[in-house]
């Protein structure tokens, strides 16, 4: 009878121990903190982010295409969506699954991998040709490094590498900027399923912009990216609706009226972005392709200058001449053959920002560029978004544009200016073009008709400025069809970064939770040394084989010694 | 204890199974961390980095650590000394709590050679040194913490046997069953939805993928230091069994 005490007691006692194992679990889960001991804070996720997760209330499933077999540093790609993925989980109340799917293996045959591979396309993952060296047999293999997220009802692509440039091109600076990114190219995949509202962009037309043809491969790009895309005529139109997130001026060619002026005035004071793409000088490689090799750049007179002034910036009257140049083909002098010169007047700019919207971006292509100054405005803060190279010049207005200057271009030491601006974000609370400058009575009617009230001072609002249209401007052929925006026609094997640029630009401007700060996280590449490694493999094989056995044995042997000495010692 | 704890330790460096079992480790992790081509190898990996080693050493130490714990209170009971150890003016916890921190500098000591990894790829790392030392002594935390779930384990094994081969394999099924069952049986269709994460929440793997990475994170802490006590609770009350 009292062993049976004890042992209920004892059973007890070890019911007790683990209802507190339950019981601190439990309790831990509520209040925790998390250390990241990685030495850059590669698992700290940004606060909007974590704002965002926290609003999710049901389960988000991914399925990611980033499987099989695969070279090292796409496996590096995967394991850190799977660290991130976890990382987010910690954050979320509801949770993230994931599965990652190997396409090749679930398709029962090629076609049918052919097929799966085409509705992934159109549903806008891109997929990777890899070139894969294995015994002297180069073959071709796709990868697809993306993944589709599903929320509820709703689904979206997620996109971990950006679109291949080059076919040869070294993945790991790629997929290391990639791997930087990647916390921000998830959480925008979860904003696109959180936000059912799309973003409302609008190109506004009207002053000779690019037409909707010319800048179709962005339109697309938005549309793609959850957003709304329409064209506004700004004459025809009373005003841009406040309900829009964001106004596109792209290479306006005409003199605006007050009354458009007005009209965007308005639309910023009452909260609108704007991404201006504006340029002065009347400069376009149409006016050489009728055969003339020069022509002289002028002033469009866009009448915009006071209202840009007034928010903050100042495209001059000028053009950018870089040294850092896109080539053209030209005849050498005297020559039969064709070479390829750079032009200085087709900057290619390295983005060196460290703000989220040109962070990690590849080259952007720029043609016919004014520099930026800015405006010292109260309220506003500017950030330079992009710069020419540290050597580079501007010339001013009238500017003979010559394609010999690829052939004859300035002496070195005339490119002595370093890194003139060629976008800028202004942020902060504007101030009208027109404040006591409309009269009572037009107010009025303003009033009446719209329903609104003139306002002079802006809530916290953002805008971009960009001294060069072609920017955002895609390739048309003659037949009606455009190319991809980035292709340079003189080299379509390198894509340029405009397009990430450009959606980047349309993010920061139209994003509530400000996830796009996750844009701006470094990711350390840690390398091995490869020809330290190929000279000195097997030494540090056997190193790390033989090296702790023989301490072991070692460890053995002093052991048993001093064992045996204090032994004998005792007898 | 102290005592207790000197006896343990000198019991095991005195016998050659110990030995083998520490070498086996070291031998086949560093086969598979450094020579033999596929997932696992760091230098075709190509990164300063030992994520491969953190991630293959919970399966080396399922075996290695059931193989220290076995003979623990097997082997008394089975000779008789047991008895003895009881008798003595020492506590159940007090049995229980030396034979766990012999354990642990056991495994301590296992592990102590392979910091010789982390140099070999700060040696190659380009620049040489370039490596996140943070993130591997994370990693380290979470293999020590894991490793200690696993003794803890292999205590209870052996506190429930006299047979040292029954321990042996009773210790290495309960640390797999720990360690990856939880996982398996989230993945069954049954659990899809909310109850497949909980379910892995219970498993080590889990908590010990966190650390890992180089997370560390209280709920871990709390899940691997309140593991631990249950099972050597569990072990204590098994020992007390035989006055039942």
């Amino acid at each position: 009878m009292a062993n049976r005490t004890y042992k209920q007691t004892s059973l007890l006692q070890l019911g007790l121990i683990a209802a507190l194992v339950v019981l601190l679990n439990i309790v831990g889960g509520y209040a925790f903190k998390r250390f990241d001991l990685t030495s850059e804070g590669r698992y700290t996720i940004t606060e909007p982010t974590r704002d965002l997760l926290r609003d999710l209330d049901d389960i988000v499933y991914l399925e990611i295409y980033l499987a099989g077999e695969m070279p090292a540093d796409y496996r590096r790609m995967q394991v850190a969506i799977t660290d991130l993925l976890e990382e987010f989980n910690a954050y979320t109340s509801v949770n993230i699954e994931w599965d990652f799917k190997d396409v090749f293996e679930m398709a029962e045959n090629p076609q049918q991998a052919e097929q799966f591979l085409e509705e992934l396309t159109e549903k806008g993952i891109y997929t990777r040709q890899i070139a894969e060296q294995r015994l002297d047999e180069l073959s071709q293999k796709i990868l697809i490094p993306g993944a589709i997220a599903f929320y509820k009802n709703r689904e979206v692509a997620v996109n971990f590498l950006p679109q291949q440039k080059e076919l040869n091109e070294d993945p790991s600076a790629v997929i290391n900027s990639s791997i930087s990114t990647l916390e921000y190219n998830l959480a925008n995949a979860i904003q696109r399923l959180l936000v059912v509202e799309p973003k409302q962009v609008v190109f506004v037309q009207g002053h000779q912009e690019l037409n909707p043809l010319e800048v179709q491969d962005f339109a697309q790009t938005l549309v793609e990216n959850a957003y709304e895309v329409d064209f506004i005529d700004l004459p025809r139109s009373v005003g841009i609706d406040p309900t829009v997130d964001l106004a596109v001026i792209a290479k306006p060619r005409q003199t605006w009226s007050e009354a458009d002026k007005f009209k965007i005035d308005q639309f910023v004071m009452n909260g609108g972005s704007v991404l201006w793409l504006v340029e002065s000088l009347s400069a376009d490689l149409d006016s050489l392709l009728t055969g003339k090799t020069s022509f002289v750049a002028i002033n469009y007179d866009l009448n915009l200058e006071d209202q840009l002034f007034q928010y903050g910036a100042r495209v001059n009257s000028d053009l950018v001449l870089d040294r850092e140049a896109n080539a053209i083909p030209l005849f050498s002098q005297g020559g039969a053959n064709r070479n390829f010169y750079p032009w200085p007047f087709y900057p290619v700019v390295f983005p060196e920002s460290s703000h989220p919207i040109a962070k990690h971006l590849d080259p952007i292509m720029v043609r016919f560029a004014s520099s930026i100054d800015t405006i010292e405005v109260p309220d506003v803060k500017k950030t330079i978004l992009l710069t020419s190279s540290p050597q580079a010049t501007a010339w001013k207005v009238p500017v003979l544009v010559r394609l010999e200057t690829a052939t004859n271009p300035p002496l070195p030491e005339q490119f002595n200016q370093a890194d003139i601006p060629l976008a800028v974000l202004l942020e902060g609370e504007f101030r009208s073009l027109y404040t006591n400058r409309i009269p009572e009575d037009f107010l009025r009617v303003y009033q009446d008709s719209l329903g609104m009230a003139f306002k002079a001072r802006s809530s916290f609002s953002r805008q971009v400025v960009i001294s060069d249209g072609d920017l955002i401007r895609n390739p048309v052929s003659r037949d009606g069809r455009y190319a991809e925006l980035g292709t340079y026609r003189f080299n379509r094997s390198f894509l340029f970064a405009n397009k990430d640029f450009l959606l980047n630009c349309a993010d920061y401007l139209t994003d509530n939770y400000g996830i796009i700060e996750a844009r701006t996280k470094d990711f350390k590449i840690r390398p091995l040394d490869r020809e330290r490694l190929r000279e000195d493999r097997w030494r540090w094989q056997a190193f790390n084989i033989v090296v702790p056995a023989v301490v072991l044995l070692l460890f053995a042997g002093v052991y048993h010694f001093i064992r045996k000495k204090k032994y004998e010692g005792k007898v | 204890m102290k005592s207790l704890l000197i006896k343990e330790l000198n019991q095991f460096f005195s016998s050659l199974t110990g030995y083998i079992a520490i070498l086996v480790f070291l031998v086949v992790t560093a086969l598979f961390i450094f020579v033999f081509p596929g997932n696992l190898n760091v230098f075709d990996f190509g990164f300063a980095d030992l994520t491969p080693f953190f991630e293959f050493a919970p399966l080396v130490l399922l075996f290695l650590i059931p193989a220290i714990t076995m003979r623990s209170f097997a082997e008394e009971r089975n000779t008789g000394t047991l008895e003895l150890l009881v008798t003595k003016p020492i506590s159940d916890w007090g049995i229980v709590g030396g034979k766990y921190v012999a354990s642990l500098i056991l495994l301590l000591f296992s592990l102590l050679p392979t910091v010789l990894y982390v140099y070999t790829i700060s040696r190659l790392a380009d620049p040489v040194g370039a490596i996140d030392t943070g993130s591997i002594i994370g990693s380290y935390i979470g293999l020590l913490l894991l490793g200690s779930v696993f003794l803890s384990i292999g205590l209870l094994a052996s506190a429930l046997t006299s047979n040292q081969i029954v321990a042996f394999i009773l210790g290495l099924f309960l640390c797999f069953m720990a360690f990856y069952a939880f996982d398996f049986v989230s993945r069954i269709a049954a659990f899809e939805g909310d109850l497949d994460y909980y379910i892995r929440q219970i498993g080590v793997n889990e908590h010990y993928q966190s650390i890992s990475r180089g997370v560390l994170d209280t709920r871990d802490l709390i899940y691997f230091l309140t593991v631990n006590g249950l099972f050597l609770a569990a072990a204590k009350t098994a020992l007390e069994s035989r006055k039942w």
